[in-house]
């Protein structure tokens, strides 16, 4: 219902309102005891002076009749006022006695005759002007006059110690600033210019204002402080239109008098076709008489009134005071008209259309009521409160008085004045009037659309409305199709200091910039901003990095070497096929183990060794797949074991194959350890020293699972930590001296005698051995992530490759296909002409 | 479409004091006290009025015949 369609029209007139030149009245209303017909009132028609007075006068004619019609209202009393074109000049005569008042011998110390009655003087005068009749009120007649202004709110005024019976019926726009500040936020604006008289509304309204716009981060792109000195304004007025001029906002508010320099200043700015956005209050309806001015301005003009509810009947009333004096024509020329929105609505799209499509006689046909604008409105409150504190005053409070119903007190103004400023009441439309200043209501504001067409026709429509009751954020309430209706479109031009910093930007001040103007910045490496205009960007989580947007956050990829991925594959394949070959190799020495060349080589080691290479080769498949703690304990710990297993079980054959020859030449001490078979207690010796190692690896640093998130970009490297590197490096190291002891005794061996001495293939195998692991080194540490795991899993199975190749290959070619050299024959023949050659 | 940037709030400041006093005049004292007295009398004119109708015994408030909204407490002084 608060944004229900409500539409006005004025016909302006080519009047420069001047107050100057007697608009300013004084309006003195009392009680009498005698009863007072309506036509009392159509005197006011018969005055000679400004249109605007008569709008005034009777919008007073008004309130009073209604209190006058009231039963329940100062029964048997009446409200009178008088209204002469004399009360409309004083203004002019105060303005002479201002200066006067400063010098007191200008003054005369007495009164010849005292008022009977105490009479409210209800005035719309500038602030200086009212400051003197207050004050020759005070002097002269303070106890006969009550003040009440229904003018614009002047903050010097409200000062209670200076001004005691002093009351202003408007209010001091606190709620203005939120309302605005809504409004500006509504449209997401954060940048507006600012014009304001340079007075003392002005820079109150500027105090709130500001304070409203800095909890709300919105700036002003400039703040021009119009001069009341028409020819300081003058001197300066290029500088205010350059100011707006150059100025990147496209909105710009204006507050102050309209009676002001900055009226002209406005005037001018409209004709000189400045292509802004403005936003007033509603006595800003400033008619562009002269010309069209708003109808080329795009944007338009929103203006703030004050809400309250519909008082109908007025211009019932104003015509039937004078049918022939007043009709529609005189009357739209006088105040705004109400006319019905809704089938105006139906009948064109735009507010522009039907001002085209529609003559001035349908805009009459539909025209149903005139509006009480705001000042209007103040006067129907202060003449209701006037006449609220008189009922109690004569009717309620004083009980204790004899009742005289209604006959006639000489009240005392004072004590009137005492009643006034604590009374509160509810007016006949409904709205709630406080007269006492610290008990003032928040205020409602309508936001109209104010549009001028040729012709000197205005209209203004109700586009929404602002209230500081509803919650934050949802205060201003705007008709989206009345908007639109009004404007032609929704469309609102932007207005800000800085472009958005979109995401994956940041925004950046300088000093000394405005809060809402920033520079905008992309946010630093693995940042993200998803919403724009933030003013810090967000770090990715661990598991996370930024997409080259910047805008949000992508889940990085799990890398290990896996079973599902060609190398895994690959290397698995050729781990499990090794393994099979070596179980093929060992079926075959089984299958011809009474063939001499298997039982010279001491099948028992040989069979261990098979054994343990067939695990060496298996043991690679720990390491492909998702790492986990068992896995790289058990990694690790299967690598060093079955490896040393495979060394020592080459180094006892070495030193097996050392001994029997040994032997055979000359030690014949040595031949204890090989009958008594204590060259066994090398491979558990050998073992438990790795263990022992393993153990203190496991206890110390034991290796764990390791997720990289950082080396690589967008990948988490899930790998096996050594724990301790030291340790690893004695695994490794421990081996090498295995291998390098089978390799040098091995080597050693090389030309001892004997038809399948293994010495060779073995110095070879260790050879081989030992250069993969050399390699390893280098290789592994210049690598990372599964790269790395791949190229420990090619050393182990290159490694064993190479004890298998070089000890058990040739073996196996000449026991399948070389049998002939298998035999006994053979070896005696092979073992005489070594002995010869030797 | 992208504003350009000042970054900076522009205020223009009049001289306030310059304004409010630039219209004074120094006014004639007898100028002065006819204009205080026009008002007064115009009170007291208004005052009167309610008080002869009220003697008068008329049943409804009116205007007198001659009510022209034009006071005679103008010839007390400047006339506009």
């Amino acid at each position: 219902d608060f944004i229900s369609p409500r539409c006005f029209w004025k016909m302006k007139q080519n009047e420069y309102r001047d107050r100057h030149h007697g608009t300013g009245c004084i309006f003195l209303i009392l009680a009498i005891q005698q009863p007072v017909k309506k036509e009392y009132f159509s005197h006011i028609l018969n005055i000679q002076t400004h249109t605007e007075n008569h709008k005034y006068a009777l919008a007073l004619a008004f309130s009073i009749y209604e209190i006058n019609r009231n039963p329940d209202l100062l029964p048997n009393m009446s409200l009178i006022f008088i209204f002469s074109a004399d009360s409309c000049e004083w203004e002019s005569e105060l303005s002479l006695i201002r200066f006067g008042l400063q010098n007191s011998d200008n003054l005369p110390n007495y009164l010849c005759e005292e008022l009977t009655k105490c009479i409210l003087a209800l005035t719309n005068m500038n602030w200086a002007t009212t400051v003197t009749l207050h004050t020759i009120l005070s002097n002269f007649l303070s106890d006969q006059l009550l003040h009440i202004t229904y003018g614009t709110f002047h903050p010097a005024l409200s000062d209670h110690e200076k001004f005691p019976y002093l009351h202003q019926m408007a209010s001091d726009h606190t709620s203005l600033a939120l309302a605005l500040v809504s409004f500006i936020i509504h449209f997401g604006w954060n940048w507006v210019g600012l014009v304001i008289s340079d007075s003392d509304q002005g820079i109150q309204f500027l105090s709130y204002l500001r304070r409203e716009m800095e909890k709300y981060t919105l700036c002003f792109a400039f703040v021009n402080m119009i001069p009341l000195n028409i020819n300081l304004y003058m001197s300066r007025a290029e500088v205010y239109y350059n100011q707006i001029m150059t100025s990147s906002t496209n909105v710009v508010i204006i507050y102050g008098d309209t009676d002001s320099t900055l009226a002209v200043s406005f005037r001018m700015w409209e004709s000189l076709g400045i292509q802004r956005l403005w936003i007033t209050t509603s006595q800003w309806d400033v008619s562009p008489s002269m010309k069209d001015f708003t109808f080329g301005n795009k944007y338009g003009t929103f203006a703030f009134e004050q809400h309250h509810s519909e008082i109908s009947g007025f211009k019932h009333f104003v015509q039937t005071l004078n049918s022939v004096k007043c009709p529609d024509e005189y009357l739209v020329k006088l105040e705004w008209m109400h006319f019905n929105c809704e089938v105006s609505a139906s009948k064109c799209k735009t507010l522009k259309n039907c001002s085209s499509n529609h003559s001035l006689k349908w805009l009459m046909v539909h025209t149903f009521d005139m509006a009480f604008i705001e000042e209007s409105y103040y006067i129907y409150n202060a003449v209701y409160a006037f006449a609220h504190v008189l009922h109690q005053f004569t009717f309620q409070k004083f009980d204790n008085l004899p009742k005289d119903n209604g006959k006639e007190h000489n009240y005392s103004c004072k004590k009137l004045y005492s009643y006034l400023r604590k009374n509160h009441f509810i007016n006949p439309v409904g709205d709630r009037v406080s007269m006492n200043q610290r008990d003032k209501l928040q205020e409602e504001y309508d936001i109209v659309y104010i549009w001028n067409f040729p012709q000197g026709l205005g209209l203004r429509v109700k586009i929404g409305m602002f209230s500081p009751y509803f919650p934050n954020g949802q205060q201003v309430h705007l008709s989206e199709d009345m908007l639109k209706w009004a404007r032609g479109s929704t469309q609102v031009p932007t207005s800000m200091c800085s472009a958005d910093c979109g995401p994956g930007s940041r925004k950046f001040r300088m000093d000394g910039m405005a809060a809402c103007c920033f520079h905008c910045k992309p946010c630093p490496e693995n940042e993200i901003s998803n919403e724009t205009n933030v003013d810090n960007c967000v770090q990715c989580p661990e598991d996370q990095y930024a997409n080259t947007e910047q805008n949000h956050c992508i889940r990085k990829a799990v890398v290990f070497l896996s079973y599902e991925e060609p190398l895994g594959v690959a290397l698995s394949l050729l781990s499990l096929c090794f393994s099979a070959f070596t179980t093929v190799v060992l079926g075959i020495f089984v299958k011809h183990h009474n063939t001499p060349i298997v039982k010279a080589n001491n099948r028992t080691l040989t069979y261990l060794l098979l054994i343990s290479l067939i695990f060496c080769f298996l043991c690679p498949l720990l390491f492909i797949g998702h790492p986990n703690s068992a896995t790289c304990i058990l990694q690790q710990l299967t690598f060093g074991v079955v490896f040393t297993v495979s060394l020592s079980t080459v180094l006892a054959k070495t030193i097996t194959v050392v001994l029997a020859f040994k032997i055979i030449a000359s030690q014949r001490m040595m031949k204890y350890f090989l009958i008594s078979g204590a060259i066994n207690y090398i491979i558990p010796i050998c073992i438990l020293i790795q263990v022992i190692v393993c153990a203190v690896w496991l206890r110390a640093s034991p290796p764990s699972v390791d997720i990289d998130a950082h080396s690589e970009h967008g990948q988490i490297i899930i790998v096996c930590h050594k724990g301790s590197v030291n340790a690893f490096y004695c695994v490794l190291g421990y081996l090498a001296i295995l291998a390098f002891g089978s390799f040098t005794l091995a080597f050693l061996s090389r030309n001892l005698p004997g038809a399948f001495n293994e010495a060779k293939s073995i110095t070879f195998s260790m050879l081989v051995f030992c250069s993969v692991w050399v390699t390893f080194i280098p290789v592994y540490h210049s690598t990372k992530g599964k790269v790395m795991v791949a190229v420990e899993i090619f050393s182990t199975l290159a490694s064993s490759a190479g004890m298998l190749g070089c000890i058990f290959v040739p073996k196996c070619y000449t026991i399948l296909f070389r049998q002939d050299q298998n035999s006994l024959e053979m070896i005696r023949v092979k073992s005489s002409s070594n002995v010869h050659v030797s | 479409r992208v504003l350009t940037q000042t970054g900076k709030e522009a205020t223009i400041f009049a001289d306030q004091k310059t304004n409010h006093e630039a219209d004074l005049k120094n006014p004639d004292p007898q100028e002065v006290q006819r204009a205080l007295a026009r008002i007064l009398c115009a009170l007291g004119e208004l005052d009167k009025l309610v008080k002869d109708q009220a003697n008068a015994g008329q049943q409804e408030f009116k205007l007198p015949k001659d009510f022209t909204g034009r006071s005679k407490c103008r010839s007390l002084g400047r006339i506009k």
